[in-house]
């Protein structure tokens, strides 16, 4: 566990001094997020209806862009050869670096739904229910982007087919959520679309690293 | 630390070129097998094989006389270098070290860098603070030659080791390698330089060995 929680500090302290690429990543939520408006219509309560749509699509476009370097940069600098070379188990290796991309990616989730969302003008009733679907939803686009990730980390540098590869399995997390989102904006249900959200997170977090593990292990030959 | 490594027939193929095939050798518990032969003979592919990274098309690796059948075990045996230094831009010198040192797990051998001079005998010790990406490729090569001995393996596998090393860190490596040999490990060095090391032996890959 000290071995698991020593190389997640080293991937959270990596992802932290890549200041740079966040900055990108936060630029291209806030470019999404404010030219949408303008190729849907100024209507207030047409922006009201659609926002949490919107900033789900954004997070969405943006894991796609965080995502792409997941493995490639590793496998460039020779890091990759010292995972597999490592004695711990590489399915733990591979979900330290996918915790600590999650965790960084809600952080930045979470600082930008609050100007987003009063920027299309969201009903604030719905944000509590926006947050919970992003805290299911993203987990689950980090984990299907790793496997994407992994797949491509071969042909180093192909970011057309990992979003080729990704917006199948992305779909229904953005259905789900935001299924949840309009049901909390009509006063319907919310439990059971943040509920399937939740089930495809735990039936992925445990699979994941495992898959990925023999994908890189794979890829290399 | 000592083992004896031997490869029987191995051969290895990458997509659909048949890289190597048939190659043979035995190397002793503190021997050092020189691999030379022109770009693209096989070199680091071999080493990746040995290494475990890489599967063997046909044939099999031996160590201490028992075939290696579980690529787990062989990898936890092997310090590797590669052409690439593993090096990240974005970490210090120490960080990297401790990075790396994560990365092998716990540290069983009770290695310390701060107790035994670690940074200085490397040429280090003026720069332990600096991140990397501020570094030479010389001193990134340095400072990728101490993974030799953060983790003490038996099985050292050295891919153009000195590419960007002056002499003085050349004479450090060909140090570090006599210091292994002389504790009955095994250093495989893949090289294009006609590097003066004692008692080494010779394997050739000159393309006809595919």
């Amino acid at each position: 566990m000290s071995d698991f929680l020593r190389l997640l500090r080293f991937d959270l302290r990596l992802h932290a001094r890549q200041l740079t690429e966040w900055a990108a990543l936060v630029l291209f939520f806030i470019i999404v997020v404010l030219l949408l408006p303008f190729a849907i219509g100024p209507e207030p309560d047409l922006l009201r209806r659609l926002a949490s749509g919107l900033i789900w699509l954004a997070a969405l476009l943006m894991s796609l862009l965080a995502l792409e370097k997941l493995f490639v940069t590793d496998a460039r600098d020779g890091t990759l050869d010292l995972m597999l070379l490592s004695p711990l188990p590489l399915p733990l290796i591979v979900f330290g670096k996918l915790l600590a991309q999650i965790f960084l990616m809600l952080l930045v989730l979470a600082l930008m739904i609050g100007p987003a969302a009063l920027l299309l003008g969201m009903n604030f009733s719905v944000l509590p229910v926006l947050l919970a679907s992003l805290a299911f939803g993203v987990p689950v686009l980090v984990l299907l982007g790793g496997i994407a990730a992994a797949v491509t980390v071969g042909l180093q540098r192909n970011p057309a087919l990992l979003t080729l590869l990704l917006i199948p399995f992305y779909i229904p997390v953005l259905v789900f959520a935001v299924a949840a989102c309009d049901a909390a904006l009509m006063g319907a249900q919310v439990t059971p679309h943040l509920l399937l959200l939740g089930a495809m997170l735990a039936l992925l977090l445990p699979v994941t690293p495992v898959v990925i593990a023999v994908v890189l292990r794979n890829v290399q030959e | 630390m000592g083992g004896v490594l031997e490869a029987k027939s191995l051969a290895c193929r990458r997509g659909k070129r048949l890289v190597f095939r048939d190659l043979g050798f035995a190397v002793d518990g503190g021997g050092l097998l020189l691999v030379r032969g022109r770009n693209g003979s096989g070199k680091s592919s071999l080493l990746r094989v040995l290494a475990g990274l890489l599967p063997a098309f046909e044939g099999e690796m031996f160590w201490g006389g028992a075939p290696v059948r579980d690529l787990a075990a062989q990898r936890a045996r092997v310090a590797y270098i590669g052409h690439c230094d593993a090096v990240k831009p974005e970490l210090t010198v120490a960080e990297t070290v401790a990075y790396w040192r994560a990365l092998r797990g716990s540290n069983p051998k009770g290695f310390d860098a701060r107790r035994e001079n670690f940074f200085e005998s490397f040429g280090l010790e003026e720069l332990r603070d600096r991140p990397v990406r501020m570094l030479s490729a010389g001193q990134k090569r340095r400072l990728a030659l101490t993974r030799l001995v953060v983790d003490d393996v038996p099985l050292w596998l050295l891919d153009e080791p000195a590419t960007a090393l002056d002499d003085k860190a050349q004479t450090l490596l060909a140090g570090l390698i006599a210091k292994h040999r002389t504790k009955g490990g095994i250093a495989i060095v893949a090289t294009h330089q006609k590097a003066d090391f004692k008692n080494a032996q010779h394997l050739a890959l000159d393309g006809d060995n595919a």
